[in-house]
């Protein structure tokens, strides 16, 4: 007795269809690849750089970041040290504010390599990250980051050139933001006399007091001083970068390329598809089926086109992000966040750009005259 | 045109028209015609007659420009789309001359073709479909594609097809036109049984001068409209 394992449904038949044609299956759904590959890579690069940023912000458990207002860049904000310090302390609600300069120098063979300045007193004051070794006591001792550490493939101990002169590694420390970790630690004033910058400081690390809200504090120093920006989410470091913002809409925009690229593909498959199957399609109008019977076989199709390409695009959109995260500089910055988010809204997009991309064809298919068809050779 | 049918008529038409071509040419003209329940009717003439034309519009896949076309209960004039769905799912089944199954499903498979759509389970549809190619010799196929099949075999499967959802009225187009004609009597004997197993209308159109051998009346046709009827010893005389 047969068990109904081979009953006939939509989904079945739709296989089927997709099986028929295996290259060009294949190779359309490549097509629709490329876009999710784009979308994958793209969006766990950007999300692993906001996340970064989120980080950044609120290193050592700050509350907010303190930049020099109208600004093109973050790394362009210029503040006097003590002036600003002054002016951040009589905030009511500001615990304390720890001044940092943020600047790129030569490092070994690296033409140039983040350099964060801390004065010595400051280093480990939100916590301690460190993971091995001792905090800089003199001005000729650095920090590294885990990233920093790896990519010099330098430790504890080691001698390290900053513009040819020689400063001892006494620490290796971890944070949970990528681009804290790819910097070098160094005494803010030996980084001030280096960058040529006395007395500046590129950015104010803000601990408020717990009983206050940092929103609160952060509106109320732009208000007292309108020099200064505060920065306390990623969301709002537009503020002070528009690098950011401006990655994440060139981003979509070749991501949408790729993706509008591949429903065009698509669009032209199933309507070949559908011309090539005039006489069947013909059938199955004589044999009863409604126009909207059909529709749904074409798009499903499509469908099925979009989730192939979802399983080719996401390992190699995957693989894409690492590629791009390793090379050198961007090793120091780039660390791709993998959770479900790209991957779910890869799937969202290819399957519904692939059904977009199928809705001429299959309107087209459900306007097929049966008798017409029946003629089609 | 006589009347067999009476008030047991599954088919009648009344003034039934069918042209193209902006009305140059009249592929259907002026048809009247009664079928009654459980006929096996044959259809002869040249091609061009209009034949498949006046069979296409009993099976509701082209509609008539004039008259009255009545199948089973249904005017055929106008019908709604879903009416015209449920029509030809449920009250004719079609047999072409070239059997046109689905070339990447299974015999099995395409036999529960027709009944995707209707209220019956995938378990209730995979038994229908077993039943009817057990019923026409097929059981040992049933999980061949149609491009190992033999001819004969393929014109059996799209006759099981046909008969899927157990129509009042079964129609074919040249069913034994691609066999040889030992394949085509068996066929025939097939469709035979069945229709009388299950005394469904059969409406054959054919140039095959032993089909219509076996029918009870033998309809002519002749630019589109019906020249003379015989019955099927009159017919082989001619």
């Amino acid at each position: 007795m047969d068990s109904g394992g081979s009953s006939l449904t939509l989904l079945r038949m739709t296989t089927r269809n997709l099986y028929r044609r295996p290259m060009r299956t294949s190779l359309t759904a490549l097509g629709v690849a490329v876009g999710v590959v784009a979308i994958v890579a793209f969006t766990t690069i950007v999300r692993g750089l906001w996340d970064a940023v989120d980080a950044s912000i609120h290193i050592n458990d700050a509350e907010l970041l303190i930049f020099q207002a109208d600004i093109a860049a973050d790394f362009l904000s210029t503040l006097d040290e003590k002036e600003t310090r002054a002016k951040l302390t009589a905030i009511t609600g500001v615990e304390n504010a720890v001044g940092t300069l943020w600047h790129a120098l030569p490092v070994e063979n690296h033409l140039l390599f983040f350099i964060l300045g801390l004065r010595l007193e400051d280093m480990g004051s939100g916590g301690d990250n460190l993971i091995r070794g001792r905090y800089p006591t003199s001005d000729d001792e650095v920090l590294l980051g885990a990233v920093a550490q790896r990519v010099l493939d330098k430790d504890v101990d080691n001698t390290l050139h900053i513009r040819d002169e020689p400063y001892r590694i006494v620490g290796i420390f971890q944070s949970e933001s990528v681009f804290i970790d790819g910097a070098i630690v160094i005494n803010l004033p030996r980084l001030q006399r280096l960058a040529a910058k006395e007395g500046s400081v590129t950015v104010f690390q803000v601990h408020v007091d717990p009983d206050k809200n940092a929103d609160a504090v952060g509106e109320e120093i732009e208000r007292r001083y309108p020099e200064l920006i505060a920065v306390g989410e990623a969301s709002e470091y537009h503020k002070v970068d528009q690098g950011l913002v401006a990655v994440d809409g060139m981003v979509w925009a070749v991501s949408f390329m790729a993706i509008v690229i591949g429903s065009i593909i698509v669009a032209n498959t199933m309507w070949m598809s559908v011309l090539e199957r005039t006489r069947e399609i013909g059938v199955l109008r004589a044999v009863g089926w409604s126009r909207r019977r059909i529709v749904s076989m074409i798009i499903l199709e499509a469908a099925g086109v979009g989730f192939i390409a979802v399983l080719l695009g996401c390992p190699a959109g995957v693989g894409l992000a690492k590629l791009s995260a390793s090379m050198p500089v961007a090793e120091q910055f780039l660390e791709p966040v993998f959770d479900t988010g790209p991957f779910l809204l890869a799937l969202a997009i290819a399957i519904v750009l692939s059904v977009f991309g199928a809705l001429l064809p299959a309107w087209r298919a459900a306007r097929i005259s049966p008798a017409e068809a029946l003629r089609y050779e | 045109m006589s009347d067999n049918a009476g008030s047991n008529a599954v088919v009648s038409a009344r003034g039934l028209v069918r042209y193209y071509e902006q009305g140059r040419v009249h592929a259907i003209d002026d048809l009247d015609f009664e079928i009654a329940t459980g006929e096996f009717i044959a259809i002869r003439g040249p091609s061009g007659c209009g034949k498949t034309t006046l069979l296409n519009l009993l099976a509701a896949i082209d509609r008539p420009d004039r008259g009255t076309l009545n199948v089973a209960g249904y005017s055929l004039i106008d019908m709604s789309g879903a009416e015209i769905n449920e029509f030809r799912r449920t009250v004719v089944g079609l047999v072409f001359q070239l059997h046109n199954l689905l070339p990447d499903l299974t015999a099995l498979e395409n036999v529960q073709v027709p009944m995707l759509g209707t209220n019956r389970s995938p378990r209730q549809r995979h038994r229908r479909a077993r039943e009817l190619l057990d019923r026409i010799g097929l059981t040992q196929r049933a999980h061949a594609l149609p491009t190992v099949l033999s001819g004969g075999e393929r014109q059996r499967v799209a006759i099981a097809r046909a008969l899927a959802n157990e129509p009042r009225v079964l129609l074919a187009d040249e069913p034994t036109g691609a066999l040889d004609s030992k394949t085509g009597e068996r066929l025939l004997d097939l469709l035979d049984e069945l229709q009388r197993d299950a005394k469904t209308t059969l409406i054959v159109v054919t140039h095959d001068p032993h089909i219509a051998q076996r029918a009870g009346r033998v309809i002519h046709m002749l630019d589109g409209r019906f020249v003379f009827e015989s019955d099927a010893a009159d017919d082989l005389r001619m």
